[in-house]
Formats: structure tokens, C-alpha cells, sequence
């Protein structure tokens, strides 16, 4: 009797308990795995679409001191804002429309920052002084193509 | 009976050892894993904050051009501002990139300044190193005209 209460605890009992804390360790250790693997993501993505930003930030701005530096000419020579087009050679193409200046600069595939400019003109010459102010500086969504995706949808007039 | 006794509790030890064995090498496994999930989680914390003020800075930074100044509105006035041989900013931060002695992060920023034809254009490179490794890199820049 008194050996029966001495191996109460039986052979195999400790095999089921480990095997259950290791399970258990386990399935913790996946979670914490995947949930970090998710973090590591979406950190990466903050950060490709942070530095994206910054370059097409920083481009825009020397397409901008491109854009003040055509204006300074016209300035300086006093001609009128019509000869803007054959002064401005930058690599980023700029659109005139009477006083406003504007262009788009990539962020990524479905993101552009658009800058618009409104020039400064006196007696139908742009001023010397302040030739431009900044009208907008914002991130454009261009829309996703889903052109190359097949989607099965519901057709409603079928 | 005294045979089956000793039988049994030679049985239960050897049990006990392999149960022993087997978990000591799973759980170093597991616990490595779990060290290793910790230490990406708390680098893409860090990360997460370096591109917040990494952010800020250049938001800043492209509306008055100074780095000094912008470092002092961001990171307080407490914040000890170094130059390196490379006339290169560094600041010393703590793991929650603020400034109180401790240097777990280390930004360094660089900048570059040149003339265009009606004004100046500034360019910062702002590197954020923690563990003698660079965990974010961004560019920004500001334009001041004459």
C-alpha cells in the first residue's frame, strides 16, 4: 500500500507533462515568430515609403530652385513669362499655365507629390524680388492600375 | 517484489532523464527564437521612432535650413549637439531617442550645402545607428532662395 502512494506520480505522466510544455513553448515561440515577422514588415514598409517620400521631396525641391532660377533670368533680362518654356531644360517636366507653374514628381507607383507654384509678376513681368509662391506641396494618389489583374466579379447585367 | 520495486524506479529515472534532455534542447531552441523575436521587435521600435523624427526633421529642416536649430526644436534643449571630424552632427539618444545621457542610438547627420543660380540648396543625410549598425538612412533637402 505504501508502495502504491510512493509512485502515485506513475511512469510516463512526466513524458505527457513536457511533452505539453513544449507544445505549448512551441506555439508561444511560432506567435511571437510571426508576430515579430509582421513587425519587421510593416516597419520596412514605413520605412521604403519614408524614404521614397524624402528623395521625391528632396527632387521636387531642386526642381524647384531649377524653376526659381529660370524665373530669376527672365527677371534679371525683364521678359515676360511666356518665354518660360524655351529658358526651362530640367529633366522634370513642368507645366505653364498663365501665372502657375506645376509638376509631379514620383513617389511610387501609385503615388506622386504634386507641386504647384504661382509666379509673382508686376506690369506683366515676373518681380524680382519674390518671383513665386508655393500654392500646393501635396502627395497625389494616382489610383491602382488593376488592369493586369483578372478579377472574376459579378457582372450585374448578366 | 523488491525486484519489480527497483525495476520501476530505475524505469521512472531514466524517464526523468531523457524528459530532462528533451526539454533543455527545446527550450533552448525555443528561448533562442523568443531572444531573437525580442531584440527585432525592440530594433523596429527604434527603427519606427528613428523615421517619426527622421520625418520631422526633414519637415523642419526644408522650412529654415538650419540643423542645429532643427535638432533643438526636436530633441529639446537638453540635447548635447557634437561635431565630428567630418563637420558631421551626432547626438547621443537614449532607446527612446530622447536625450538623457545615454547613448543606446546615435544619429548622425551630414550636410551639404551648394549655390544655384537664385538661391542655396541644402541636402541632410540623417543616419540612425543603435548596436554600432545602421538600422534607417534618409535624404532630405531645403531650398531657400535669394
Amino acid at each position: 500500500m505504501k508502495n502504491k502512494q510512493f509512485f502515485g506520480l506513475g511512469i510516463g505522466l512526466s513524458s505527457v507533462i513536457m511533452i505539453f510544455v513544449v507544445l505549448c513553448l512551441t506555439t508561444l515561440a511560432v506567435l511571437a515568430y510571426f508576430c515579430g515577422k509582421a513587425d519587421t514588415r510593416l516597419t520596412s514598409k514605413k520605412a521604403e515609403y519614408s524614404i521614397s517620400y524624402q528623395k521625391s521631396d528632396l527632387k521636387a525641391r531642386e526642381v524647384l530652385s531649377e524653376v526659381d532660377g529660370v524665373l530669376l533670368e527672365l527677371a534679371k533680362n525683364e521678359k515676360s513669362l511666356d518665354e518660360f518654356d524655351s529658358l526651362y531644360e530640367g529633366e522634370v517636366e513642368v507645366l505653364r499655365e498663365s501665372d502657375t507653374i506645376t509638376y509631379n514628381v514620383k513617389i511610387n507607383d501609385s503615388i506622386d507629390l504634386f507641386v504647384n507654384l504661382q509666379v509673382n509678376e508686376k506690369d506683366g513681368l515676373v518681380n524680382k524680388e519674390k518671383r513665386y509662391a508655393i500654392k500646393q506641396w501635396k502627395t497625389v494618389n494616382k489610383g491602382y492600375d488593376l488592369s493586369d489583374e483578372n478579377l472574376d466579379l459579378w457582372d450585374p447585367n448578366k | 517484489m523488491k525486484k519489480y520495486k527497483k525495476s520501476r524506479i530505475n524505469t521512472f529515472f531514466i524517464e526523468m532523464i531523457i524528459v530532462i534532455l528533451f526539454f533543455s534542447v527545446a527550450s533552448t531552441i525555443v528561448v533562442e527564437v523568443f531572444a531573437k523575436t525580442n531584440y527585432d521587435i525592440k530594433v523596429n521600435k527604434i527603427k519606427s521612432k528613428c523615421i517619426t523624427k527622421s520625418n520631422a526633421i526633414g519637415d523642419l529642416y526644408s522650412s529654415n535650413m538650419d540643423v542645429a536649430k532643427t535638432l533643438v526644436r526636436i530633441f529639446g534643449d537638453d540635447c548635447e549637439i557634437f561635431m565630428d571630424g567630418n563637420d558631421n552632427y551626432i547626438l547621443n539618444l537614449n532607446d527612446n531617442l530622447l536625450a538623457n545621457g545615454e547613448s543606446d542610438v546615435v544619429y548622425k547627420i551630414c550636410e551639404a550645402r551648394k549655390q544655384t543660380k537664385a538661391g542655396y540648396m541644402g541636402e541632410l543625410k540623417i543616419s540612425c545607428i543603435y548596436n554600432n549598425e545602421v538600422i534607417y538612412e534618409s535624404e532630405c533637402g531645403a531650398y531657400i532662395s535669394n
